[in-house]
C-alpha cells in the first residue's frame, strides 16, 4: 500500500523533474521538424571544397480532410570544406532541421570519385543517421545535375522512385545495387574491390558510338548518359565504376556489367544479343540466367591463372518465319554461338580489369586467401598488385530451353 | 523462507543475462581481430577451460551446501576475511555496473538523444533499477526469465536475418594470426564469461541445491554457444578490421539484419529489447551489491542501502569521459581485478575445504 | 528552541529510522513430487473406507453416511430434517435431505411433511387382523397365505401424495438424486429411500449474461440472490464434494457470502487462507463482491487479482480446477480466485470452440492486449526519436498531416485520448436507446471535425481508435482498465525518453506482474515460475480438449489429473477390435 504510492509518488517526481529539467527538448526532433534528406549529392567543389547537394521531400500543405502523402521535391547546394560543416551550414540555411535517416541514395560526382573517396565514405558510415543500405551512385555528370534531373517518372513519390530505380538492374543486368556498406567493406579489406552504379542524365544527349562496336553490341555497350532514350530530362542508371584503393580507376559498359555479374555470381536475368548462325543479317535476342559459377585460381610462376566456369540457362525470344530454331542441330549450334560470344565478352572484361584498372572487382581475392592460413602471410602475398599479372580461362556451358509461344518447324 | 528461492530455469537467465549484456555492448575485441574460424576455435577451447574451471568450483562446493563465497570465507578465517571478499564483490559488481551504465548511456546518447545530457539518459536506469530493486527479489529474478527469454528471441532473429549478409570467405585465413598467438592471448578471455562471480553467490537461493551443479554447466554451455553465434555472425558480416574498430559492434550489425523490403531499419526495435536487458542486468548487479553489503553489515534496512548504492552509481558514471577512458578501465584495470577477485576466490574455495577436512576427523 | 530542536530530530528520526514493515506474504506451498504420491494412497484408502453402496435398515448410520458426504456441519445449502414418520399408528424415526434453493419448500411442506407427520386417517387408519390373510384359490385348494406388513409398500403406496416417486437402494443413486434437486426419504427399518421430486425455483428468472456475451456457450447468469446462485452451481456441478460455506461479513448488514469449492479437488490452504481473509473484515457493511475483492486482494495495485464474472459455466470452470467461488448477496458477479494473467485473457468462449479457433482469438486479445497498452507510447516515441522505422512514405504522409497541427505531439494524443474516454463514459451514463448514438456521433462527427479543424492529424485518429478498439477487444475488464490507465504513464515516458522510457516502463511493468501474487499464486504463473504446464488446463494457449490433462499444479490441487490419459476411449477401443 505504502510501497506503491511511494512508487507512484517517486515516477511522477521523477518523470516532473524530466520535463522540467530537460526543458520540453524533444519538441525539436518532432516528425514534422524535421527536413528528411532522400539524396544527398556530392560534388567537387572549387580549390579543396567539397559541394554537397541535398535532395529534400518536403511534405505537401494539403494535408486536411484528403491526407493525401504527396510530396514535393527542393534541392539546395552547399559548399563546404567538409561533409559534417557542409550539414551544418545547410541546417543554418533551412528552416527545419536536417535529417539523414531516409537517406536513400547518396551521389558522387565522377571527377571527385577519380581523386578518391575513401574519406568521404569513411565519414558517411560513421554518421549514425545515414542508414548503411543506402545506395551508392557514381554520376557522369555532377551530382547536383543528377539530382536536379531525378524527377519520378510512373510515379510520385521520390523516395520510392529511388528504392524501386536501384534494384531494377536485378532484370536488366545493366548495374548492380551497390550499398554504402558493401562498398565501405570492400574498401576496407583486399578480398574484393569497390563498385558502384554508374549514373547519369541524358540532358547532354552524349551520342558518341565508338565505332569499333560491333551493331550487335549497341543496345548494350552504352554507358549512363549515353543512351537513346527520347526523352527529357531523365536520370539513367547504366554501367559500373571500378575503383582501386578508393579511388575510380575506370568504367564498365552494360555489356561488361552482365560479364562481370556473371562471374561474381549475381546475375538474376537479362537479355542479350547474338548474331544469327543462319543469316548473318539477323540477330537472335536471347533472354539468359544465371545457375551457376565456379572461380579457380592457380598459381604459376606465381602469377594468377584464374579459370572461370559458368553455366547458364537460356532461351530464345526471337520468332521469324525465315529462321528456324525449333530443331536439335539447330540448338546446338545456338548454343555453340552464345558460349563463344559470352566466353569472348567475359574473358574481354576480365582482361579489362586485370590490365587496364589492375583491380579485383570480381572478388577473386576470396579464393586465394583460403590457401593461406595466416593473416601476416596473406597480407604479404599482395594480392590487389599481383592480380594485374593474372590470365584467365573462362568455359561457358549454355542450356538452351525453347519456351516460347510458337516453334517453326 | 520459501519466497526467497530461485528455481533452475531462473537461475539459468540469471547467468546468461551477464554474457547477454557483454554481447551487447561489444563482443571482445580480442576475439574479433582474427578471422571466423580462429575466432570459433578460441571460444571453444575458452569454453572447454571455463567448463573445468566450473567443475572445479562444483567440486569445491559439494562440501558448503547452500552457503555462498561470504560463508565460506568467514568459515575460514573469521569475520574479516567475510568483509574483505564482501567488499572486493561490491566492487568488482559496481565497476561493471558503472562501466556498463555509462556506457549505454554514451551509445544512446550518441545514437538518439543528441540533445539530451548523459545525465539525463543515466536517470532512466537508475530509477528503473531502484524502483524494482525497492520490490524485491521475486520481481528482479523472475522479470529477468522474462527479460532474458524475450532477448534471445530477438538475439536469434537478428542472427538468422544476418545469414543473409554472411560471406564465407572471411572463415579464412584458417589460422588468423597463429596458433600461439590465438590462443595465449585469449586465455584471459576465459572472464568473458564474467558469470563466474555470480556462481560464487547464488549457492543459498536454490531451492533445491542439486540444481546448482546443474545450472553452472548448462548455463555456461549457453553462454559459450550464444558468444559463438554472436562472434560468427559479426566476423562473416563484416570485414575484421572494421568490426574490431566499430564501438558498439552488435548495433552496427543490427543495422543491417532486418528484413529487406518487408521490415526496414529494425535497429531500433533491436535497441529496445537490448535496453530491457540492461535494466535487468543492472538490478540484478544491484541486488548482489546489496545483499552482500547486507550480508557483511548485518544491516536490516535494505531500502536505505537501494537507494545510497544507486545514488553512487548514478554519480560514478560521470567518472568515465569517453570511450577511450571506457576501454582502458573496462579491458585493463577491470578484467584483471576480476582475474583476481576470481582467483582468489577459487583460492579461498581450496583451503577451506582443507580445513573442512581437517576438522572431520576431529568431529568423529 | 529546544521544542523545535526535537521536533526536528524526531521528524529526521522518522525520516531515517527502519521501521519494520508487517508485510502480509503468503504464499501457496507448491506440492512436492514425492509427498504426492503417498498422499494420494492415504486418501484413497481413505475414500475406500467411508464409501458404502448400499443403503442400510439403521436409520442413524444413513444419518450419518449423509452427513459426512454433504458435510452438512459447514455446507450451508444442505437441508437435513429429521422427524417421526408415523404408518399405522406406530412411530418410525426418518429424514429428509434436500438442498436448499433447488426445491420447492411449499411443496415439501404440503406434500411430503404433512402427510408424513401429522396424524390423519391415513396413517393412523389400523385394519383389526394386521396380518391380514389373503386367500388364493389354487388347484381348488383354498390356501390362506398371510401377508406380513410392508411399511415401504405402506409409505409408496399410501402416504406420499406424490405424482413422480422412485424407490432406491443405493448410496450411488440417492445422492445423485439430490443434487438434480429432488428431495430423498429415508425410513427407519427400510433399506429403500425414497426419491421424491419437488424441484422448483422461487427467485426471479435466471436472465441473460449482459456484459459478458458470447455467441457459442450457456446463456445465463448469476442474478442477486445468493441462493438461486448456489442452486445454479449446485445444478452445474452435480456433485455432492461441492461445498458451500456461508459466511456473513459486515457488522451491520450481515451480508452472506458463500465460498463454494469442491472439497476433494480445491487445496485446503487456498480454502483456509479464502475464508481467513473473508472471516477477518472489520466493516459495518459490504453491498457487493467488488467491495468484497478489493477487501481481501493481496496487494492494492491496479492489476486484477481476482476473476469476476455473472456466468456460472465459466465459475464452475473453475471451480472444477480447483480454485474458489465467492459469491455476495445481492451481487450477480461472483469472484473466483487466485486469478493469475492469463486468465484474464481467456474467454469463456474459448473451450467451446476448437482449440484451433480459439487460439487464434487468443493471439488477436494478446496483440490487442500490446496495442491498448503500448501503441499511443510507441507511436509518439517513434514519431518524435526514431524516425527511421517508419517507412519513408507514411513518415511524409505523417509528416504532411501534422504541418498544420498547432499543437506538439503530446498535447495533441492527450486531447484525443481524453476525448475517447469522455465518449466512452458518456456513452455508458446516457439512457441506453440513445447510448449507441452518442458514441456513434462523438467518434465519427468529433473525430472528422477535430481533422478538418486542423486540431488533430487524421493519423493520429487511427492511432486512438485502433488503441480504443483494442482495449475493448480485452475480455476482462478489469484489465481493460488497467490497460486504458497505464497507456497514459507509457505515453508520457515515450514522449520523454523515447524506446528508453518504453523500455523503463516495460521493465517496471513486467517486474510488477512477476512480484504480484492472488492468493499466494504467483501473476505470472504458470509460466514463471515455470511449474510443469504442459497438458493443465491453464496456459495461454488453448490445449485440445482431449489433452487438457492435468489441473493447474499452481494451485496444488488435490486431485491433479482431471481426465484418463486417453480421453476418448471409443477411438482406442475400436482398434482394438
Amino acid at each position: 500500500m505504502n510501497v506503491l504510492k511511494k512508487i507512484i509518488a517517486l515516477i511522477l517526481i521523477s518523470i516532473f523533474s524530466l520535463f522540467t529539467l530537460t526543458g520540453c527538448k524533444y519538441e525539436n526532433n518532432s516528425i514534422e521538424n524535421l527536413a528528411y534528406v532522400i539524396a544527398l549529392g556530392i560534388d567537387k567543389g572549387e580549390d579543396n571544397l567539397l559541394k554537397l547537394s541535398f535532395q529534400f521531400a518536403t511534405p505537401s500543405s494539403d494535408s486536411g480532410s484528403s491526407g493525401s502523402s504527396g510530396s514535393d521535391i527542393t534541392t539546395t547546394t552547399v559548399e563546404c570544406s567538409s561533409i559534417s560543416s557542409g550539414f551544418n551550414l545547410m541546417n543554418s540555411y533551412i528552416s527545419k532541421k536536417l535529417n539523414l535517416s531516409h537517406c536513400k541514395v547518396i551521389i558522387f560526382s565522377e571527377e571527385l570519385a577519380a581523386i578518391g573517396i575513401t574519406e568521404e565514405v569513411q565519414t558517411l558510415i560513421n554518421k549514425i543517421q545515414i542508414r548503411p543500405d543506402s545506395s551508392i551512385i557514381i554520376s557522369k555528370c555532377s551530382a547536383s545535375d543528377f539530382i536536379e534531373n531525378a524527377k519520378p517518372n510512373l510515379m510520385t513519390l521520390i523516395a520510392r522512385y529511388y528504392e524501386i530505380v536501384v534494384t531494377s538492374g536485378k532484370y536488366t543486368g545493366y548495374y548492380y545495387n551497390s550499398t554504402l556498406e558493401n562498398f565501405y567493406s570492400s574498401l576496407e579489406e583486399s578480398l574484393v574491390e569497390a563498385t558502384a552504379m554508374l549514373g547519369g542524365t541524358n540532358v547532354e544527349q552524349l551520342h558518341y558510338i565508338d565505332k569499333d562496336i560491333n551493331y550487335i553490341d549497341i543496345d548494350s555497350s552504352y554507358i549512363a548518359g549515353t543512351s537513346l532514350v527520347e526523352d527529357e530530362n531523365l536520370i539513367q542508371l547504366m554501367g559500373t565504376a571500378v575503383f582501386k584503393d578508393g579511388k575510380l580507376v575506370g568504367e564498365l559498359n552494360g555489356q561488361e556489367t552482365i560479364s562481370h555479374l556473371i562471374v561474381t555470381n549475381k546475375l538474376d536475368q537479362c537479355i542479350i544479343n547474338i548474331p544469327d548462325p543462319f543469316s548473318s543479317d539477323n540477330l537472335i535476342s536471347v533472354s539468359i540466367s544465371l545457375n551457376n559459377t565456379n572461380n579457380k585460381v592457380e598459381f604459376v610462376n606465381n602469377a594468377p591463372y584464374i579459370m572461370v566456369d559458368t553455366s547458364i540457362e537460356a532461351y530464345i525470344l526471337t520468332y521469324s518465319d525465315s529462321s528456324n530454331y525449333g530443331t536439335e542441330e539447330a540448338l546446338g549450334i545456338i548454343e555453340k554461338y552464345i558460349n563463344s560470344y559470352l566466353a569472348t565478352h567475359i574473358s574481354s572484361y576480365l582482361y579489362k580489369t586485370a590490365k587496364e584498372f589492375n583491380s579485383d572487382i570480381a572478388g577473386f581475392g576470396k579464393k586465394v586467401i583460403s590457401k593461406y592460413t595466416n593473416i601476416n602471410k596473406w597480407n604479404e602475398s599482395n594480392w590487389s598488385n599481383n592480380y594485374k599479372n593474372a590470365f584467365f580461362h573462362v568455359n561457358v556451358s549454355t542450356d538452351l530451353e525453347g519456351s516460347t509461344l510458337m516453334i517453326n518447324n | 523462507m520459501i519466497a526467497k528461492k530461485i528455481c533452475f530455469a531462473e537461475a539459468i537467465a540469471l547467468i546468461i543475462i551477464l554474457v547477454i549484456n557483454r554481447i551487447i555492448l561489444g563482443v571482445p575485441k580480442s576475439l574479433l581481430v582474427n578471422s571466423a574460424f580462429s575466432a570459433t576455435l578460441t571460444i571453444i577451447f575458452v569454453s572447454i577451460i571455463t567448463i573445468l574451471i566450473i567443475l572445479l568450483i562444483n567440486k569445491l562446493f559439494k562440501k558448503f551446501i547452500a552457503s555462498d563465497i561470504l560463508d565460506i570465507s568467514e568459515f575460514l578465517a573469521g569475520n574479516y576475511l567475510k568483509k574483505f571478499v564482501g567488499i572486493l564483490y561490491i566492487i568488482l559488481f559496481m565497476g561493471i555496473s558503472i562501466l556498463c551504465l555509462s556506457y549505454i548511456c554514451d551509445v544512446l546518447k550518441s545514437i538518439y538523444f543528441e540533445s539530451n545530457d548523459k545525465l539525463f539518459l543515466a536517470l532512466f536506469f537508475i530509477v528503473g533499477i531502484a524502483i524494482v530493486n525497492r520490490m524485491g527479489f521475486n520481481a528482479v529474478i523472475k522479470s529477468n526469465l522474462i527479460i532474458v527469454i524475450l532477448t534471445t528471441i530477438i538475439m536469434i532473429i537478428m542472427f538468422i536475418l544476418s545469414i543473409q549478409l554472411f560471406v564465407p570467405e572471411r572463415f579464412f585465413p584458417l589460422f588468423g594470426f597463429g596458433i600461439k598467438e590465438n590462443y595465449f592471448a585469449s586465455l584471459t578471455d576465459v572472464f568473458a564469461f564474467s558469470g563466474l562471480a555470480y556462481i560464487m553467490l547464488i549457492f543459498p537461493f536454490f531451492k533445491n541445491t542439486q540444481d546448482f551443479y546443474k545450472t553452472n554447466i548448462i548455463s555456461t554451455i549457453i553462454i559459450s554457444i550464444y558468444l559463438l553465434i554472436s562472434t560468427i555472425c559479426l566476423l562473416l558480416v563484416f570485414p575484421n578490421s572494421v568490426i574490431s574498430e566499430s564501438i558498439f559492434n552488435m548495433y552496427v550489425l543490427a543495422r543491417l539484419a532486418d528484413l529487406g523490403e518487408f521490415l526496414r531499419n529494425t535497429d531500433c526495435i533491436y535497441l529496445l529489447f537490448w535496453i530491457l536487458s540492461i535494466f535487468s542486468y543492472l538490478s540484478i548487479n544491484m541486488f548482489f551489491i546489496t545483499n552482500i553489503f547486507k550480508k557483511i553489515t548485518n544491516i536490516k534496512n535494505s531500502t536505505a542501502t537501494i537507494y545510497s548504492f544507486s545514488l553512487i552509481l548514478f554519480v560514478s558514471i560521470l567518472l568515465i569521459n569517453n570511450i577511450t577512458s571506457y576501454n582502458f578501465l573496462l579491458n585493463t584495470v577491470y578484467k584483471y581485478y576480476m582475474i583476481t577477485v576470481i582467483v582468489l576466490s577459487i583460492i579461498i574455495l581450496i583451503l577451506a575445504n582443507i580445513k573442512k577436512k581437517k576438522n572431520l576427523p576431529k568431529l568423529k | 528552541m529546544n521544542n523545535l530542536k526535537n521536533k526536528i530530530l524526531s521528524f529526521l528520526d522518522n525520516l531515517f529510522i527502519y521501521k519494520e514493515t508487517n508485510k502480509y506474504d503468503f504464499f501457496l506451498p507448491e506440492k512436492d513430487s514425492e509427498k504426492e504420491s503417498t498422499q494420494k494412497e492415504e486418501k484413497a484408502e481413505n475414500s475406500k473406507q467411508t464409501d458404502y453402496e448400499d443403503i442400510f435398515p439403521n436409520i442413524n448410520i444413513n444419518l450419518e453416511y449423509m452427513q459426512i458426504k454433504y458435510n452438512a456441519l459447514i455446507n450451508s445449502d444442505v437441508v437435513i430434517r429429521e422427524f417421526n414418520l408415523i404408518a399405522k399408528n406406530n412411530e418410525y424415526k426418518a429424514f429428509l435431505i434436500y438442498l436448499d434453493g433447488m426445491v420447492d419448500s411449499n411443496m415439501i411442506n404440503d406434500f411430503i411433511l404433512k402427510p408424513l407427520m401429522l396424524r390423519n386417517r391415513a396413517n393412523t387408519y389400523v385394519k383389526d387382523n394386521q396380518n391380514k390373510s389373503i386367500t388364493i384359490v389354487k388347484n381348488n385348494l383354498g390356501i390362506k397365505k398371510v401377508k406380513k406388513f410392508n411399511l415401504e409398500e405402506y409409505i409408496f403406496n399410501s402416504l406420499v401424495p406424490q405424482n413422480s416417486i422412485k424407490k432406491h437402494t443405493k448410496f450411488k443413486d440417492a445422492i445423485s438424486d439430490i443434487n438434480s434437486g429432488n428431495c430423498i426419504l429415508f425410513v427407519d427399518t427400510i433399506s429403500t429411500v425414497f426419491s421424491l421430486e419437488v424441484k422448483g425455483f422461487k427467485a426471479r428468472s435466471i436472465g441473460e449474461p449482459s456484459n459478458e456475451i458470447i455467441v457459442r456457450g450457456s446463456q445465463e447468469a448469476f442474478v442477486e440472490v445468493i441462493r438461486t446462485n448456489t442452486s445454479i452451481l449446485r445444478r452445474l456441478v452435480n456433485n455432492e464434494n461441492l461445498i458451500i460455506e456461508n459466511i456473513d461479513v459486515g457488522k451491520i448488514s450481515k451480508t452472506k457470502v458463500a465460498v463454494c469449492y469442491l472439497n476433494n479437488i480445491a487445496s485446503e490452504d487456498l480454502v483456509y487462507e479464502v475464508k481467513y481473509r473473508i472471516n477477518n473484515l472489520d466493516i459495518d457493511t459490504l453491498i457487493s463482491s467488488g467491495q468484497l475483492e478489493q477487501l481481501i486482494q493481496d496487494d492494492s495495485t491496479i492489476f486484477p487479482q481476482m476473476i469476476s464474472t455473472e456466468r456460472p459455466d465459466k465459475a464452475v470452470n473453475y471451480l472444477f480446477e480447483g480454485r474458489v467461488v465467492i459469491i455476495v448477496n445481492g451481487s450477480p458477479y461472483v469472484l473466483i480466485a487466485p486469478g493469475v494473467l492469463v486468465d484474464y485473457l481467456s474467454s469463456p468462449e474459448d473451450l467451446n470452440l476448437k482449440h484451433q479457433y480459439s487460439n487464434i482469438l487468443k493471439l488477436i486479445r494478446l496483440i490487442a492486449y500490446f496495442f491498448a497498452l503500448l501503441l499511443p507510447g510507441l507511436y509518439i516515441a517513434i514519431t518524435t526519436y526514431h524516425q527511421e522505422l517508419i517507412p519513408t512514405e507514411l513518415l511524409l504522409a505523417i509528416a504532411s498531416s501534422r504541418e498544420t497541427v498547432p499543437f506538439p505531439l503530446l498535447f495533441e494524443i492527450i486531447i484525443m485520448e481524453l476525448s475517447f474516454e469522455l465518449i466512452r463514459e458518456a456513452g455508458l451514463r446516457v439512457p441506453s436507446p440513445i447510448g449507441p448514438t452518442i458514441g456513434i456521433v462523438g467518434a465519427l462527427i468529433l473525430g472528422e471535425a477535430a481533422v478538418s479543424a486542423g486540431i488533430v492529424s487524421p493519423i493520429l485518429i487511427i492511432i486512438v481508435a485502433i488503441t480504443g478498439i483494442s482495449s475493448f477487444a480485452i475480455p476482462d475488464f478489469s484489465l481493460s482498465f488497467t490497460l486504458r490507465l497505464l497507456r497514459f504513464v507509457f505515453l508520457i515516458l515515450g514522449a520523454v525518453a523515447g524506446f528508453l522510457g518504453i523500455a523503463l516502463g516495460i521493465f517496471v511493468y513486467l517486474c510488477f506482474i512477476s512480484n504480484l501474487k492472488s492468493f499466494g499464486v504467483p501473476y505470472t504463473s504458470p509460466y514463471i515460475p515455470n511449474t510443469n504446464f504442459s497438458n493443465t488446463t491453464t496456459s495461454f494457449f488453448t490445449k485440445p480438449i482431449w489433452k487438457r490433462e492435468k489441473r493447474p499444479s499452481f494451485l496444488n490441487p488435490k486431485k491433479e489429473y482431471e481426465e484418463g490419459k486417453i480421453s476418448m476411449l471409443w477411438k482406442k477401443s475400436k482398434k482394438e477390435e
